[in-house]
């Protein structure tokens, strides 16, 4: 075996003179693992804040919650405990309902969703809640006052000094609450926040049965006193009285899932963007081991075995491979700190905390092994194939002869396993779901698949088309896709994963951004009207039939737990105690719903298994949305023991319905037949379609003027919201999609760079035979291009029919492709390809024949 | 003495498909060390086929190689290529030299490989014999096609090999250049027996012995015994 000095001292001689395909081999890789360690670094400073700001976001230590008040039962219990230990305790309610200006004004609306929170004395424990005008949180507890958001203080013009109504209270405005980020005040809402003091929650009246509210009590633990080690020793108590327990390492948890997610899918297109260079550097590689071949087979005539070539040219690889990682890694994290400042604006009103961005050691060491393990992965099989070189090549001959052809298929068969293996492991790894890590390798691997198909198609028609072109610029263009050292399939992948990428997510955000804009739809209801109590029915009726509103249905709800099923209590032990942690399924084992029922099933709903009631059955019967029956195995023929409010009812599951809820039809999971849960305690909402903002707010004011319990929820403001989140999304997605694109030019460059020495033997025949440079440019420029084009355009093609399959099995709508934006990319990936094709290619038309000569 | 080379039964045949091709047959030949012998012969005669499978660059499709007792048919791939390293010493009609090496690094690489520091110290003295001392740093690129010659000569001698191949090693030269390379060529053959590949009759007649192919067989061997080197009389 070869001396590891002497192998590292050819790796070195072997990069003379190939600078420019290497460095186009470093920027490719460093260009995707500046990708994934971006996403690293700010996911992982976004939890870093949120961890250290944790105690002041939650106040407190530990959280006791449930539905119903916690004066009673186990929650007492647990309250003692806590108590009895010198723990500080603070009661907190939170629930939705109209903030109502006590006079109105013609130039402001006059009522306002929002989101109450009653605190008790002491709270918060940690931190502090600041307001404007200052140091006004004590007074809270002075007089029947409110602090507001500032989003509310300009939508109902209010100065402080004002007069306000929440339900039966008229409070008097003490000022706005300053959203200091790391604050209970920065808590992200679909409503803004208003705070009372819990001494005068009782005033307001809206606390009636059958509400939407959720009871807390906070505490501050003395030393010693581990709230983690409490909630588990406390767990199974809480569970069996309804109860969660949360601390201050799970606080802000929704905004964590959302990170959580949103990480997820960043993680993914930074791995494409990864794999795209990955995919370059193969490609590079595969034409420069390719140069490489009759110094292989130099090497191996004075001695050099396969194993000792196999060693030099995985050093080199390895080589490029560190380089071009720690240059990304570093330039990633360099970047996420740059761009602490962006982030924290894009995130204003969506994060609780301050961003607090540093050069993150795991971020950089993540990206090193990634971008080494992929280019190693990626670029075994051309170094394989190098190292092989029959040494008889030195005479003139290939040895190709000696090598049967199943033994290259089966080199090549092993670089694709080695590949999505490096694809797997990679995506497993950064995303740390192996649901996700196998998706996510079958749709690269498709994607992929594809665009080599659509690669091979092309090389094929350009050979059958070409020479049957008339001008001899595009005649031999074209011929340069299909001849021998052509970079065909690798740019056409390249450039056509990169549009893929940035293509689909355009469709898949004008496709959400169609969605949600509700008051564009006409076929949507786009006001709710909540908690309307029976006796307040007919006439929330009437007032919505005088406003002229259609779509009007006006459904019962009824909150109920799922006690038993065939008289088995339903299983809670496995649920995942960390809020952060705890999934969807998890939720449904230990959750409420709001039930409802009815006699027929609607349009936005169709059954999937069993019979749906007519009418009024005989015995209580039960139709589940499929989701919940599976999430918690319930078969048709179940029965079910429904807690409502602490009375039993059973009923048998006689059907699954899949819901779609994108209709906005107001629904349950759980759907009774009409019958003995008539007489259930209950509450009515309303869905109702009011075309006009002025028209809708002028309803909710006459509405929460004649019953200020009611909750009155504008569809086209919550989508609204959403839009706002989805946009600010979008544009971090955009980010890393056009730093794929430029990445995909990058790469697209290094490709035609290797290549480029297949047509400098060309271009000096064509000089020495009399071709001008002129002709020469006007060749490469024919090549590059139609490359460009095609490339675009297969990657457009996919997009568009990902788009067009996905978004209807997603979302239940149909997909909205952006033409023009999609155009305007289109034109600029065109123009940034062929720009960097002619750049790099520029050397082939530029030289003297003779330069090439010696070269060669 | 080192250098003997026993070729008996050689065959080697090309698949094209379904087709085979029988380039090379029956072939039986000695060459004693320090022997200076040519194969000559007409384009697609076999000399360079028989050339690659004596030197081990290439597996008979039948018949064995010994080179020093060693059978090199029934080497290993790795084994071989050691073999060829440590044994043998190539020469090429063009040249092979790595491009990326200067000339001093083309000639120490194959002492590098087998991880002997003491002859690859012998590459500037091979250099300076060759006349190339002046041109130890330049590329191939830099140099003539002589000078790419002798820098090649030097690599094959720098291991002290048994046996030095040759396949037209003057073909790509002018006469003068030509000769000084046969000169130096002779001067090794001191050190090793000499195989030479040619189609040229007068270069052929300097050889001791002149193996003579034609349709991938030998036709005749022409026995001439040892002749002196005259430098000025070579036909190039």
């Amino acid at each position: 075996m070869i001396r590891a000095r002497t192998a590292a001292w050819l790796a070195r001689t072997e990069m003379r003179r190939a600078g420019g395909t290497l460095w186009f081999c470093v920027i490719s890789i460093a260009v995707g693992v500046l990708a994934i360690t971006l996403i690293r670094s700010l996911t992982e400073g976004l939890r870093r804040s949120i961890d250290d700001q944790a105690q002041r976001l939650l106040g407190a230590d530990l959280v006791i919650s449930g539905s119903e008040p916690l004066e009673r039962g186990p929650a007492q219990a647990l309250r003692s405990a806590l108590e009895a230990a010198g723990a500080r305790g603070a009661g907190s309610v939170r629930f939705y309902s109209m903030l109502a200006r006590a006079t109105p004004r013609p130039d402001v609306r006059g009522t306002q969703l929002i989101r109450v929170r009653a605190v008790g004395s002491g709270f918060p424990f940690y931190g502090s809640i600041d307001s404007s005008p200052a140091d006004q949180w004590p007074r809270l507890a002075e007089t029947p006052s409110l602090l507001v958001d500032p989003g509310v203080m300009r939508s109902l013009g209010l100065e402080p000094g004002d007069r306000v109504r929440l339900g039966q209270l008229e409070a008097e405005v003490l000022g706005a609450f300053i959203k200091t980020p790391g604050s209970p005040a920065a808590e992200f809402s679909m409503a803004p926040y208003v705070f009372l003091h819990e001494r005068h929650l009782a005033a307001t009246g809206l606390l009636a049965t059958g509400s939407r509210v959720q009871y807390e009590q906070v505490y501050a633990l003395p030393p010693g006193l581990s709230a983690e080690e409490w909630k588990d020793e406390h767990w199974d108590a809480a569970v069996l009285g309804k109860l969660t327990l949360r601390t201050s390492k799970e606080a802000a948890s929704n905004v964590r899932r959302f990170l959580s997610r949103l990480s997820g899918f960043m993680t993914v297109v930074g791995l494409v963007t990864l794999f795209l260079g990955a995919l370059g550097i193969g490609s590079a590689m595969h034409a420069f081991m390719s140069s490489k071949l009759d110094h292989a087979a130099i090497l191996r005539c004075v001695g050099a075995t396969s194993k000792d070539l196999f060693f030099v040219y995985s050093l080199l690889s390895l080589g490029v491979a560190l380089l071009g990682s720690l240059v990304g890694a570093f330039g990633g994290a360099l970047f996420a700190v740059a761009l602490g400042r962006a982030s924290a604006a894009l995130g204003a009103g969506l994060l609780p905390t301050e961003l607090a961005l540093h050069l993150s050691p795991n971020a950089i060491l993540h990206g090193v092994a990634a971008g080494t393990l992929s280019t190693l992965a990626f670029t075994l099989v051309p170094i394989w194939r190098t190292s092989a070189v029959a040494p008889l090549r030195v005479l003139g001959r290939s040895g190709d002869a000696l090598r049967p052809v199943g033994a290259r298929r089966f080199a090549g068969a092993v670089g694709v396993v080695t590949a999505l293996l490096a694809v797997f492991v990679l995506s497993l790894a950064e995303t740390e779901s192996l649901r996700i890590g196998v998706l996510f390798t079958v749709a690269i691997a498709l994607a992929l698949g594809v665009l080599f198909g659509m690669a091979r198609g092309i090389v094929a028609l350009a050979s059958a088309m070409g020479p049957r072109l008339g001008s001899f610029h595009l005649r031999q263009g074209i011929a340069n896709l299909h001849r021998p050292g052509n970079q065909t399939s690798a740019v056409i992948v390249v450039v056509g994963m990169g549009f893929l990428l940035l293509g689909t997510l355009l469709i898949l955000q004008s496709s959400l951004q169609q969605l949600l804009s509700i008051e564009q739809r006409g076929d949507l209801p786009n006001l709710f009207v909540i908690d309307i109590a029976p006796d307040q029915k007919d006439e929330v009726a009437r007032l919505i039939g005088e406003a002229g509103a259609s779509e009007v249905e006006l459904n019962p709800m009824i909150s109920a737990r799922i006690g038993r099923v065939n008289g088995r209590s339903v299983d809670q032990s496995r649920v995942q105690r960390d809020d952060v942690q705890r999934s969807w399924e998890d939720r449904m084992r230990t959750r409420e719903y709001f039930l409802s029922y009815r006699g027929e099933p609607i349009s936005a709903e169709s059954v999937t298994q069993g019979k749906f009631w007519s009418g009024r059955p005989e015995r209580q019967e039960a139709s589940l949305e499929e989701g919940l029956a599976k999430s918690l195995g319930i078969d048709l023929g179940d029965t079910l023991t429904l807690d409502i409010q602490g009375l039993p009812l059973e009923a048998t599951v006689t059907s699954f319905r899949e819901i779609r809820w994108q209709a906005l039809r107001p629904n349950a999971m759980i759907l009774l037949s009409p019958g003995e849960i008539e007489s259930a305690p209950k509450m009515f909402v309303a869905s109702l379609r009011l075309p006009g903002v002025e028209a809708r707010q002028a309803l909710q004011e006459r509405l929460v003027a004649r019953h200020e319990n009611l909750t009155v929820v504008d569809a086209s403001e919550a989508g609204q919201t959403a839009l706002m989140i989805l946009s600010r999304v979008s544009a971090v997605f955009t980010l890393l999609g056009l730093l794929a694109v430029l990445g995909g030019a990058v790469i697209v460059g290094g490709a035609i760079a290797s290549g480029r020495f297949a047509r400098q033997k060309e271009a000096m025949l064509f000089k020495v035979l009399g071709a001008s440079r002129s002709d020469l440019r006007r060749i490469l420029s024919a090549e590059y291009v139609t490359l460009a084009l095609l490339g675009t355009a297969s990657g457009w093609l996919l997009a568009e029919l990902i788009g067009r399959a996905a978004i209807p099995a997603l979302f239940d709508a149909a997909a909205t492709v952006p033409y023009f934006a999609l155009g305007a990319l289109a034109a600029s990936a065109l123009l940034l390809n062929t720009a960097v094709g002619l750049l790099v290619g520029r050397r082939v038309s530029s030289h003297t024949p003779l330069s090439i000569l010696r070269e060669e | 003495m080192r250098g003997r080379i026993e070729v008996r039964g050689l065959g080697r045949d090309y698949k094209d498909g379904k087709h085979s091709l029988t380039v090379l047959d029956d072939i039986n030949l000695v060459i004693e060390p320090r022997q200076f012998v040519a194969i000559t012969g007409p384009s697609g005669s076999g000399k360079s086929t028989l050339l690659g499978l004596m030197a081990g660059l290439d597996r008979p499709s039948r018949g064995s190689v010994d080179i020093d007792g060693t059978s090199i048919t029934e080497l290993s791939e790795d084994a071989l290529s050691a073999f060829r390293g440590r044994r043998i010493g190539f020469v090429f009609q063009s040249f092979q030299l790595i491009s990326t090496l200067t000339a001093l690094e083309n000639v120490r690489v194959p002492a590098e490989i087998l991880g002997e520091p003491s002859l690859a110290a012998r590459a500037p003295a091979l250099l300076e014999r060759m006349g190339l001392s002046d041109r130890a740093r330049h590329y191939p690129s830099q140099l003539s096609g002589g000078e790419m010659q002798r820098v090649a000569l030097a690599r094959a001698t720098v291991t002290r090999p048994a046996v030095i191949f040759a396949d037209e090693p003057t073909g790509n030269l002018d006469s003068v250049a030509g000769a000084r390379v046969l000169e130096l060529l002779l001067e090794a053959q001191a050190e090793s027996t000499l195989v030479l590949v040619t189609h040229n009759a007068e270069l052929a007649a300097r050889a001791e012995r002149e193996v003579c192919m034609r349709h991938g067989r030998i036709e005749r061997i022409i026995e001439r015994g040892k002749s002196e080197p005259r430098q000025a009389e070579v036909p190039v």
